[in-house]
């Protein structure tokens, strides 16, 4: 479970990136977060990475506080960038096995290549080196290399960015496993509908405040990319208003 | 176990990259021919050396003939001198032979150009211009570089210290540059073993192993300074322009400055001093040499019984009255050529102190060059700094004081004792009495058919010669070269204290989005 309390980040040059966000995403659960560039999205993920330190509040992971315990949470925490970035001149086994190791994991030759098949890395890019890779597989093997970190929570910026709708539609299938499994997927996006398609929650977030969530179901018969439109061009008080009338 | 595995993938992950692979061979090579040409040249002093000891084997030889010597202190050319040539010095100390007396090494270096060849390419030469540029064209990405391409993000995603990190990438580059460095550095110790084998001592594999130790605080300290400059800055671009500008910084504005700037400015008027001084010395000893010799003590004056030649350092004679003259004129050169020469000799020595004294202000002044450190370490290792020299000049002239205490001044023994006289019952005929036996006969026929093999023949003497002890080289023991270096050891783990503190201060609060 990832729990953020009262999360915010003011920059040297007094901006305000992250305002007081409250978030609490359940094992099994997952989140997208939603916003325009430059809304705080990524600042929440630096925040929950530890890249940078918060103004104040704190994340939990598994009652694991980020603020006491810096170092222990990020053996709670798999990160995945918008553009997987590994060492160009390994395989992508070696890269695995690299990771594998640094997290004290030491896992066998089959072991490893199990983990990338089952990820859906064809067979012979298993031994490929990585500049040969599509962004699809580049993708896949920063899930492997999440997945041997046995990290309960997945942190994932702009998963879906720049894949192609095969490659995307394998990603997607391999989250819903891993939420399957009991992880907890806490996602940026500008995917409007595959946010709607794949979140338990949604989240939108502008000028660093959490303006919005909703669960699946509180979205089932809504226009998500209304919702998020009307978010963006300031009509969200009209809405609250309109809420407010018709109680 | 995961530092192992970190540094591992660091040196994998270097030597996959072009760059670097093509820099560590571009290394080898230079190594390659610089190690080659060093050993030529080696090769070539070994053999100048086998001759100038044949030369006084000989002249030893002969003066058991003719109680004529020509000692000399020969220096052994240093086999780790293919590594650090140093400062290259005349090797051979001619003590005292008559026509050169005022051209000897020990007194006036620069009219003796037989020996100075100053070769100043070698490995040190290689390691502090060449290699430290290299470590720095390694190193000078290796942090901004994985912040760019995004593997750090994913790198500190893990439960890893930034410490730990930063301690990686150093140790990683620091294997990799010092592995090679260490595989050509021990192929050539196997090819010297190969072709100096029954040269090498025990001197020898210490520097060897000091010079890898202090080579492998050098390469360490480039390392660090390459990735503090990467940490300095978020492009590597940028890290680029630094390191180049500090490699320029301090492999060439330094020096420079320092050689035509500051030195000259500080130091030019003392020593323009101590020349003079030196050259006024000498001035008086040749005084001393050529003025006018009392009647008692002149040997000019007194009749020599057959011939003499420099060239063919032969000199016989016979009578009374010569050996008295010459005796006299040898205590003449003992009583006041000598205090003389030795005076001049003192001033000498403190132009060539303050040499020394200068080195090691240049040390001082540039303490944060790592450079002129190295350079100033390696000489100490080698043996072959101007210390070393001084040390060896002064070794020479104890080995001239020895024989001239023996009784030898001018290369002739002239204790009487020594001195070469026929035997009673055997008198030489002279060339006037050779003519008239044989008539028409010349003088070069006298020469070859009569008096040199009279010469040759040792039977025809009565003579005893000193014990003559042979100059021996000084060996350096491990306490002697660890006190030469230690201070600028220390030196050198302070600067990498001091840049490791600043690297990890740097790193951090390095921002790593």
């Amino acid at each position: 479970m990832l729990k953020i309390v009262d999360l915010s980040k003011r920059y040297e040059d007094n901006n305000l990136a992250l305002d007081h966000l409250y978030l609490e995403i359940e094992s099994g659960q997952i989140f997208a977060l939603l916003g325009a560039n430059g809304a705080g999205k990524s600042t929440t993920i630096n925040l929950i990475c530890g890249f940078i330190p918060p103004s104040s509040g704190d994340v939990e992971i598994e009652g694991i506080s980020l603020k006491k315990e810096p170092l222990k949470i990020k053996s709670k925490l798999a990160y995945l960038s918008e553009n997987v970035m590994l060492y160009d001149n390994f395989t992508g086994f070696q890269n695995l096995q690299f990771f594998a190791n640094i997290g004290g994991n030491k896992l066998s030759k089959n072991e490893l290549e199990a983990i990338l098949r089952d990820i859906g890395l064809q067979e012979e890019f298993i031994h490929k080196n990585i500049s040969k890779y599509s962004k699809g597989m580049r993708q896949k093997i920063g899930i492997a290399i999440a997945l041997v970190k046995n990290a309960p929570v997945f942190l994932l910026d702009e998963p879906f960015s720049g894949l192609d709708p095969k490659a995307a539609h394998d990603f997607q299938l391999l989250l819903y496993k891993l939420r399957d499994e009991g992880k907890t997927i806490f996602m940026s996006t500008h995917d409007i509908f595959r946010a709607k398609e794949m979140a338990d929650v949604v989240g939108i977030m502008k000028d660093g405040r959490l303006v919005m969530t909703k669960t699946k179901d509180e979205l089932e018969y809504e226009d998500l990319s209304k919702i998020y439109l009307d978010y963006m061009e300031g009509r969200e008080t009209k809405i609250e208003e309109d809420d407010q009338e018709v109680q | 176990m995961i530092m192992q595995a970190f540094i591992k993938h660091e040196i994998l992950n270097l030597l996959k990259s072009k760059r670097v692979y093509w820099t560590i061979i571009l290394f080898m090579l230079l190594f390659a021919s610089v190690f080659t040409v060093r050993t030529i040249d080696f090769k070539k002093q070994l053999n100048q050396y086998i001759q100038d000891v044949e030369q006084t084997e000989e002249s030893l030889r002969k003066a058991a003939n003719y109680s004529y010597l020509n000692p000399r202190a020969i220096k052994q050319p240093l086999i780790f001198s293919i590594y650090n040539n140093g400062y290259t010095y005349p090797r051979v100390i001619n003590i005292q032979y008559i026509q050169y007396i005022l051209n000897t090494s020990s007194l006036n270096q620069e009219k003796n150009n037989i020996y100075t060849e100053n070769n100043m390419l070698d490995i040190s030469f290689l390691v502090s211009f060449f290699l430290s540029l290299f470590i720095l064209l390694i190193a000078y990405d290796s942090v901004n570089g994985e912040k760019e391409i995004g593997t750090l993000r994913i790198l500190m995603t893990w439960p890893i210290k930034r410490q730990s990190f930063i301690l990686k990438k150093i140790l990683g580059i620091f294997f990799f540059v010092f592995i090679a460095f260490s595989l050509p550095y021990l192929l050539s110790l196997f090819v010297i073993i190969v072709l100096f084998g029954n040269l090498l001592t025990s001197t020898f594999f210490l520097s060897f192993f000091f010079y890898w130790f202090v080579i492998a605080l050098f390469i360490f300290f480039f390392s660090l300074l390459g990735i503090y400059l990467s940490v300095l800055s978020a492009k590597p671009s940028r890290s680029l322009v630094y390191s180049l500008l500090v490699w320029i910084f301090l492999s060439i504005i330094c020096p420079v400055t320092w050689e035509y700037i500051i030195s000259p400015k500080l130091f030019n008027n003392t020593f323009t001093n101590l020349k003079n001084t030196a050259a006024v010395k000498l001035e008086d000893a040749k005084k001393v040499y050529y003025q006018k010799l009392p009647d008692e003590a002149n040997i000019n004056k007194v009749s020599h019984f057959l011939w003499n030649n420099y060239d063919l350092n032969v000199f016989v004679w016979g009578e009374q009255s010569t050996y008295d003259t010459h005796y006299r004129f040898h205590h003449y050169l003992y009583d006041k050529y000598y205090p003389a020469v030795r005076e001049a000799e003192q001033a000498r020595d403190n132009y060539i102190r303050k040499h020394i004294y200068i080195e090691n202000v240049k040390s001082l002044y540039q303490f944060f060059n790592p450079l002129v450190v190295l350079d100033n370490i390696s000489m100490k290792i080698a043996g072959n700094s101007r210390a070393d020299y001084l040390l060896f000049l002064q070794d020479g002239r104890k080995v001239r004081d020895d024989f001239v205490n023996l009784g030898v001044i001018e290369g002739w023994y002239f204790d009487y004792d020594y001195f070469a006289k026929y035997k009673k019952e055997y008198t030489p005929m002279n060339f006037e009495d050779y003519q008239n036996e044989n008539p028409g006969r010349t003088w070069f026929e006298y020469w070859t058919e009569y008096a040199k093999p009279l010469q040759d023949n040792a039977e025809l003497y009565e003579m005893k010669l000193p014990n003559i002890q042979k100059y021996q080289q000084r060996e350096l023991t491990f306490t002697e070269i660890f006190n030469r270096i230690y201070l600028f050891l220390f030196l050198m783990v302070i600067l990498i204290v001091a840049i490791w503190l600043l690297t990890w201060k740097q790193f951090l609060k390095y921002d790593i989005r």
